[in-house]
């Protein structure tokens, strides 16, 4: 069955217009995503709009082009600048940026190339075992298992944040899951918090503020803090990029840790929660600890093990994070709540109904993914000196354009004014939030769960008679709600601790 | 204060604001009888934010993963030297770019906005300036308009008589 769905991924995908869709999803999500601040959710968030008018497939499958195009720009401005666009490249930057500082950057974005395809190779091939056989079981899964679902996501992606950044993240879901009750209430037909404007009647919707608290004050983050990037940009593409080649001896070095990055990262990004970031840190930390000698001092002054890591892991966690989306219809993070986001524009609900009753879409962004991956590797890799000239656009110029692209992408939704000054107002709140360490991805993951949390908990009680004995009586949930209190009071125990450990 | 302490005392404000808000939705039997109306969760949001809010406000900092010091990092450091008077002239034009559209059009309030953002970012070439926002713009225009047959507001320039 499986071998099945993989020929009707492969006949769907690979037709010469949704080839030239992929290549240009990747083109264009290396292109934004390498600018330097703009991380894959804006990326994703800003190319949604101009694939309105596509059918589900092709658009499905510019996306997923999109998607490893974004990551893959990031880790080029991370190894070319030092400015990871988002926190998955992080840890690709401890190694990469060394490397080519020394002259070695076009070695450098191959490793990351080759490793972020292995990463995406192994974690599809994963995802096309693991995601059948999970979309059989969640069938059987009724409304009480996806509230608990729901409350474990949206607890995973607080405690993942980071130590000491729980509460915080916390009270950004909190505010996401608010802004989602904007509107008319589905089972009620009750205005809230509508404020009395008609135009919020319909409630926010997800492009908006996706833009907003991302690529608009993303953008604006960094007018507000002028750093030098503009000028290490012009010198980084002046810079000789060296050889894109990597010698057979290098590609012995690194392959057990691409192996075993990718297992780890798969895994990691299949819990709910910040997958990718968790997964290239802990597969860096996993590649240091395990290196001997003098490969061990080389991690941090670029070691192609400790590049390779963390962006296999990435790569991977990132594939890995799609079995929860496609299976369940639960994003684990908020790279994945945009797709969701795309995915709802284009018609197609993810969740298990998806596989049973349209199983060609599934395949198909299975297929694509893969097919992203090959696309970056083939046609990308060699074209990314040329590509990587475009960090040099003078920010005077590249601000008001992603600016520009995002107030239009989302008016050309609507056609309505309201939209933009809605926008400018998130954006404003969003740059406070940020400037002040609160993390942003929560509240994206929160407004989309948000509704999806109260219209099951509604289901549940009505099946079960009002009784609110559903969270324990089916095992499912049970199990579910337990793991859900371990992710919530294990970090929270430890923050309060470490909290009062600073201060005895 | 502590900059963590100021966005948690923002949003304890906002949850009693939206909680305030909740207690007045008006009133609707539960959902066929389930008892959950459509206050229910907002209520419950409007606790756990004023909880979790009050939690930061009275807690010690946390301590930093990157850093060994504590997160105790206060709100006008943080807002000191930062290019304020750029990033509020592209909020003025971004309201701007929002009230001009439709009664100017598509096209000149979007060069409008462009050169005025290239030259609120510093940029003063006025030929370069406007090639590029009268490139793109008119670029876009017709891929929107004449590709993809989506209706823009022609504003001023209806004598164009596009779509």
């Amino acid at each position: 069955m499986v071998l099945e769905g993989i020929m009707t991924g492969l006949s769907t995908a690979f037709t010469l217009t949704n080839i030239l869709m992929v290549s240009l999803g990747v083109f264009a999500g290396t292109f934004i995503g390498m600018l330097p601040g703009l991380g894959p959710i804006s990326t994703i968030a800003l190319m949604i709009p101009i694939t309105y008018g596509f059918e589900p497939s092709s658009g499905l499958i510019l996306m997923a082009g999109v998607y490893y195009g974004a990551v893959f720009g990031g880790s080029t401005s991370s190894i070319l600048l030092n400015t990871p666009g988002e926190a998955s490249t992080v840890a690709t930057s401890f190694d990469g940026y060394p490397l080519a500082q020394a002259g070695k950057a076009g070695k450098a974005l191959a490793t990351a190339a080759y490793s972020s395809f292995s990463g995406g190779t192994i974690g599809a091939v994963f995802l096309l075992l693991a995601a059948p056989a999970l979309a059989v079981v969640s069938l059987s899964f009724q409304s009480a298992d996806y509230f608990a679902l729901m409350v474990m996501g949206l607890t995973a992606v607080s405690a993942f944040t980071g130590k000491g950044q729980f509460l915080k993240a916390g009270l950004m879901t909190v505010l996401g899951v608010m802004l989602s009750t904007v509107g008319t209430d589905n089972s009620t037909g009750i205005q809230r918090f509508t404020l009395g404007q008609l135009d919020l009647i319909d409630g926010i919707s997800f492009l908006l503020l996706a833009m907003a608290t991302f690529a608009l004050s993303e953008a604006l983050i960094s007018v507000l803090k002028p750093g030098e990037t503009s000028n290490a940009a012009q010198t980084a593409v002046k810079d000789k990029f060296g050889s894109l080649k990597v010698s057979t001896q290098e590609f012995k070095e690194i392959a057990p840790s691409v192996g075993r990055s990718s297992v780890l990262g798969f895994f990691i990004g299949v819990l709910p929660g910040a997958g990718a970031t968790i997964a290239s840190f802990l597969a860096y930390g996993m590649e240091q600890a395990l290196a001997k000698g003098a490969a061990k001092l080389q991690f941090g002054k670029g070691s192609l093990k400790g590049l390779a890591a963390p962006e296999t892991a990435n790569n991977a966690a990132s594939t890995g994070s799609f079995v929860p989306l496609l299976t369940l219809g639960i994003p684990g993070s908020g790279t994945t709540a945009v797709m969701l986001g795309a995915l709802i524009s284009y018609g197609v609900q993810p969740g298990p109904r998806l596989f049973a009753e349209n199983p060609e879409v599934f395949w198909s962004v299975i297929v694509s993914m893969y097919l992203g991956n090959i696309v970056l590797l083939v046609l990308n890799l060699p074209l990314i000196p040329y590509i990587a000239r475009l960090l040099a656009v003078p920010k005077p110029f590249l601000v008001p354009f992603v600016l520009f692209f995002s107030l239009i992408g989302v008016y050309l939704v609507s056609f309505n004014n309201f939209d933009i000054y809605l926008m400018v107002g998130f954006a404003a709140c969003a740059l406070f939030f940020r400037l002040l360490d609160f993390p942003m991805a929560p509240m994206l993951l929160g407004f989309v769960l948000g509704g999806l949390l109260e219209e099951n908990l509604r289901r549940a009680l009505l099946i079960n008679d009002s009784s609110l004995s559903f969270l324990w009586s089916r095992p499912i949930t049970l199990i579910i709600l337990v793991i859900t209190a371990v992710v919530l009071f294990l970090p929270l125990y430890r923050s309060l601790v470490e909290r009062f450990r600073a201060h005895p | 204060m502590r900059k963590d302490k100021v966005g948690a005392l923002v949003i304890l404000a906002l949850s009693i604001v939206y909680g305030a808000m909740a207690l007045n939705i008006p009133e609707a039997p539960g959902v066929e009888g389930t008892g959950v109306t459509p206050s229910s969760l907002p209520i419950a949001l409007s606790a756990t934010g004023v909880v979790a809010s009050l939690l930061i406000l009275v807690l010690p900092a946390p301590r930093r993963i990157d850093r060994d010091d504590e997160d105790e990092s206060s709100f006008t450091d943080t807002f000191k030297g930062l290019d304020w008077k750029c990033a509020a002239l592209l909020f003025l034009l971004m309201v701007g770019y929002g009230l001009t559209l439709k009664p100017l059009g598509f096209l000149i309030s979007t060069i409008l906005f462009l050169c005025g953002g290239f030259w609120t970012m510093g940029e003063r070439r006025i030929k370069l300036m406007l090639l590029v926002s009268v490139g793109v713009t008119v670029g876009f225009w017709f891929i929107l308009t004449q590709l993809l047959r989506i209706y823009l507001e022609p504003g001023v320039l209806h004598f164009l008589g596009a779509n």
